[in-house]
């Protein structure tokens, strides 16, 4: 009896988890079409619009991401893209990395990903300090975002000061 | 308004500037002050919208990622700002994402955005919509109170006031001041013009203290003065001039104001007026006209005063004395050069003299001077009127014609200045015996009319006539002379005769002629059948004019006996008119109208030279001796025709007969109209030989002392005289005393009229020379004195055998 009343318990948790989860992939989305309008690009890699958002075809959240699907950011419609392997980067001018993806990939790719002027968002600790430009943490409802303008300024990207502002963490040059 | 105009023009000034500037300083800090305010807002807003901007942009990273603590931080730094008093932040959906509220009396934001209400009137309300992205994230409410304004606008405004009286002090001391500069000089000149007005010396001049326009008022107004000096001494100069030249002047002049009061006279205005030394009056002085002229001038002074006319009249002066004088007035009016009226001048002449020459001269032009009575040109007015107002009143008037008897006889043997004298006393006995109204006129010579009006019946006027017989008859004793003078007197009536003055004179003429012709000395009144015998007379004038074209006259003679031997010693030649109808017309008949139209002078030239053709063929025939004489009567006509003596001597040439048997006879009263005129005449007449005899002697006024003078031949005494005797012994004693007389002065006697042997016994015995009667011998054709005439030779030659 205990064990019958334990698993609707459970089960009700779990529900309440994944609802939040699932409202927190909602934010996460929205955030990051928030963030897309902070950063500026050079200009001749958006003077062919649109604004391509890569995910790693691994990503588990392929359905809540699906309607930032040409959504506009800064007069540019953003086309989401999965991508399976490191060498389809350069297709890219984002790429948002699921927390369960090791910063290692930023790493390795660091320098495609800067020489493709590519905006990395993740949201795995340390993901800015590791390479990322920047770093999302949803904790609660709440968003928390850490820049690393050093890895920004090598890509070519420019972020918006009021973002800067926000951030609680922004790793300058020297401070890696 | 009035208020300022009644002021000095020192206040009018002080009062016009400081209003003015404290106007115009009002405006200005009033629309400073205005605009203080308008800015502070307007700098509000826009500080706040910078700032709501800049807040806003800077919150758009906040708002996305809900860090509400920036958003917090952004929004209170708006406190460094006092004014600002709420800010909000509000996320896309409207709902309060961070706000702040420096003042705890104001309410905090609200959570929805809808709700947010202040609505007072002294705050500032901006949104800003907060954007990311071209899109509205949020909005950014900001609240702010013009407090801090207000108190700059309050400190300025007091400050302003405090320039605003600062400056109307000022501009009250400037205006003070100014005014004295401007009206400074202003006042000096009114006080020079007060001191020229007091002093009426236009000497003074005004005293120039800057070089600025009032300086050159100061000059102008000098210049000003020093021309009107120039004409106020020029016209002082015109006026002295007009003074002296009215003080000489003969004629009086006055001026009188428009006021009616006499503002000056000159001193012969007073003279006329008898005005010395008080002051003329024009009341007083139109009191001294005369009442009969008074209503006429002061008609025309109404005329001058209202209408302007000028005048002119002539009106008497009545002085206090009660003496009376003429006086001449003329006056007009004065005016500006605008129009306006500056009084009357006029001028006073006496004119006393003149009227009394003017008076004189109508006595002249219509009184008698010798007689003073009315003359033929006053009458005819007079009677003119008094005819219109006979027809008007329905009265009658009587016109008088009266004509001396005899006068000329009078004047020519006494004297004009006996004749003078005798009309004179004629005119005052006719003035006596007349009414006042009546009128008694001189018209020529010897002639008066006398005009009674108002008469109510002919035997009135028949009153009035007899009293002048009467009046007249009386023997009139003039330089020691009695003279005896008679009147004879025509009298017409109006309406009953005629209403036309000429014709009442026509009338009057025929009725006094008809007194003459019944014997003098009377008075006939007009009657119808006197212009019946002017008709007739007209009539036989008309006849006689074509009996000389026609030769209808023929000769008869009568002869003329030799008292002492029967012997023919002439004949006189009598005039018949054979008229072809009428038959034979004696002489009386129409010799007078022959007379009177001139037509004598034609039937005299015709009897003459017939008479003198037969009388030639006699002689030459032996019928009659060579001695024998044809005598013709000569008409006053003739006698005066100063071509008779040519006229009769180409008949006695025509005639072939010697001027020894032409005998003239001529009547005393031919004589007597003049007999200076007469004598040289009858001279010239007797040098050429031709004998001259006076007919009808004893019917006229011959005077002996004229008769001695007169070359006379024959007398031939008048029938009246011979054919009374021997009856009537007076007539016989003048007979023979004439006769005796005649033969004394050396002429030779005819006595006319012999119709008895008594009579021509008388005149034998008297020692007549020759006679003439029915007794030796009817007047006789020309055939018939042929027959008497050879009968007579053949007596003579019987009584000689």
């Amino acid at each position: 009896m205990s064990r019958l009343v334990l698993i609707p318990m459970l089960l009700s948790a779990f529900a309440v988890e994944s609802s939040e989860r699932s409202k927190e992939n909602t934010h996460k989305v929205d955030y990051v079409l928030q963030l897309t309008k902070f950063i500026h690009w050079p200009a001749s890699l958006i003077d062919y619009p649109p604004i391509k958002l890569c995910l790693f075809a691994t990503n588990p959240e392929k359905n809540n991401w699906q309607k930032i699907h040409l959504q506009k950011s800064q007069g540019h419609e953003i086309q989401l893209h999965y991508i399976n392997q490191d060498n389809q980067l350069s297709q890219c001018n984002m790429l948002f990395v699921h927390k369960r993806i090791p910063n290692s990939v930023i790493q390795k790719n660091y320098y495609s990903l800067i020489s493709n002027r590519i905006l990395t968002i993740g949201e795995r600790k340390n993901f800015a300090k590791e390479g990322g430009i920047i770093e999302l943490d949803l904790n609660e409802g709440n968003a928390e975002l850490r820049i690393n303008l050093k890895t920004a300024h090598e890509a070519g990207l420019s972020i918006n000061a009021n973002l800067i502002e926000i951030a609680s963490t922004v790793f300058k040059q020297g401070q890696n | 308004m009035k208020l300022l105009n009644a002021q000095t023009v020192r206040t009018k000034f002080v009062m016009i500037a400081v209003t003015t500037s404290t106007l115009i300083l009002l405006i200005m800090t009033i629309a400073f002050l205005s605009l203080e305010l308008f800015f502070g807002h307007q700098d509000l807003s826009k500080k706040i919208s910078v700032l709501g901007q800049v807040i806003a942009e800077r919150s758009t990273a906040a708002l996305v990622f809900d860090d509400n603590k920036l958003l917090r931080s952004n929004i209170s730094s708006l406190s460094a700002d006092s004014s600002v008093v709420k800010s909000c932040i509000y996320d896309e959906e409207y709902v309060l994402a961070a706000s702040h509220s420096p003042l705890k009396n104001i309410k905090d934001c609200p959570q929805l955005m809808g709700t947010l209400t202040t609505n007072k009137s002294s705050y500032i309300e901006q949104y800003f919509p907060i954007t990311l992205d071209g899109q509205v994230i949020g909005t950014l409410y900001i609240a702010c109170h013009d407090g801090n304004i207000m108190k700059r606008f309050k400190q300025v405004s007091f400050f302003a006031i405090c320039i605003l009286f600062s400056a109307i002090l000022i501009t009250l001391l400037l205006a003070t001041r100014l005014q004295r500069i401007v009206t400074s000089p202003l006042r000096l000149l009114a006080d020079t013009i007060s001191n020229i007005i007091q002093r009426n010396d236009f000497s003074i001049r005004a005293k120039k203290q800057h070089n600025d326009e009032l300086g050159q008022l100061a000059d102008i107004f000098n210049e000003l003065l020093s021309k009107i000096e120039s004409e106020h001494n020029s016209l002082k100069s015109s006026e002295e001039k007009f003074r002296k030249l009215t003080s000489l002047s003969p004629v009086g002049i006055f001026q009188i104001n428009p006021a009616g009061e006499i503002t000056y006279v000159n001193q012969r205005w007073r003279e006329i007026n008898n005005i010395k030394h008080q002051e003329p009056d024009l009341q007083s002085w139109f009191a001294s006209l005369h009442p009969e002229d008074a209503p006429a001038l002061n008609k025309l002074w109404h005329r001058l005063v209202t209408e302007h006319q000028d005048m002119a009249c002539e009106a008497r002066l009545v002085a206090t004395n009660g003496s009376i004088s003429w006086a001449y007035i003329q006056a007009t009016s004065l005016h500006s050069k605008e129009g306006k009226l500056l009084g009357f001048l006029g001028s006073l002449s006496d004119i006393s003299e003149l009227k009394k020459a003017q008076i004189q001269m109508e006595n002249l032009a219509f009184y008698d001077p010798l007689t003073g009575l009315a003359n033929r040109r006053l009458f005819k007015n007079r009677l003119a009127k008094s005819v219109k107002s006979v027809q008007r009143t329905n009265s009658s008037i009587a016109l008088l014609f009266l004509d001396l008897d005899q006068f000329k006889r009078i004047n020519d043997t006494l004297g004009h200045d006996i004749g003078d004298a005798l009309l004179k006393e004629i005119a005052r006995r006719l003035n006596n015996n007349v009414r006042e109204n009546d009128t008694v006129c001189r018209i020529g010579g010897d002639e008066f009319t006398i005009l009674l009006i108002d008469i109510n019946n002919t035997n009135d006027v028949r009153i009035v006539a007899e009293k002048i017989l009467l009046s007249l008859a009386r023997p009139f004793m003039l330089n020691g002379q009695e003279i005896i003078s008679t009147v004879s007197i025509g009298i017409t009536m109006t309406p009953e005769d005629s209403i036309e003055p000429n014709t009442l004179m026509k009338n009057a003429d025929l009725a006094m002629y008809r007194a003459k012709e019944l014997g003098r000395n009377n008075f006939q009144f007009f009657s119808e059948d006197m212009n019946t015998t002017i008709l007739h007379n007209l009539e036989i004038e008309k006849e006689l004019h074509v009996a000389i074209k026609r030769n209808q006259f023929i000769l008869m003679y009568q002869p003329k006996v030799c008292i002492a031997d029967n012997t023919i010693t002439g004949v006189e030649t009598l005039v018949r008119w054979r008229h072809p109808e009428k038959g034979l017309i004696p002489p009386d008949f129409f010799i007078p109208i022959a007379e009177e139209t001139g037509q004598i002078i034609k039937i005299g030239a015709w009897v003459l030279e017939h008479s003198c053709h037969e009388m030639g063929a006699l002689i030459r025939e032996g019928l009659m001796p060579k001695n024998a004489k044809v005598a013709v009567n000569l008409s006053a006509k003739q006698f005066s025709d100063p071509n008779l003596l040519q006229t009769v001597l180409d008949i006695l040439r025509q005639s072939k007969i010697d001027p020894l048997n032409l005998e003239l006879e001529i009547t005393e009263s031919i004589i007597m109209d003049d007999v200076k005129a007469a004598i040289s005449i009858m001279e010239a007449i007797k040098n050429k030989g031709i004998h001259l005899s006076i007919d009808d002697f004893g019917t006229g006024y011959s005077s002996l002392a004229y008769l001695k003078r007169f070359p006379i031949d024959v007398l031939k005494v008048d029938r009246s005289f011979i054919s009374d005797i021997p009856k009537d012994k007076t007539d016989m004693a003048i007979t023979s005393a004439v006769i005796a007389m005649a033969h004394k002065l050396g002429m030779k006697v005819v006595a006319e009229g012999i119709e008895t042997q008594e009579q021509l016994d008388f005149l034998k015995e008297n020692n007549c020379d020759d006679g003439q009667g029915y007794l030796l011998s009817r007047p006789l054709t020309l055939p018939q004195l042929h027959h008497f005439l050879v009968s007579n030779h053949k007596q003579i030659k019987k009584q000689i055998t």
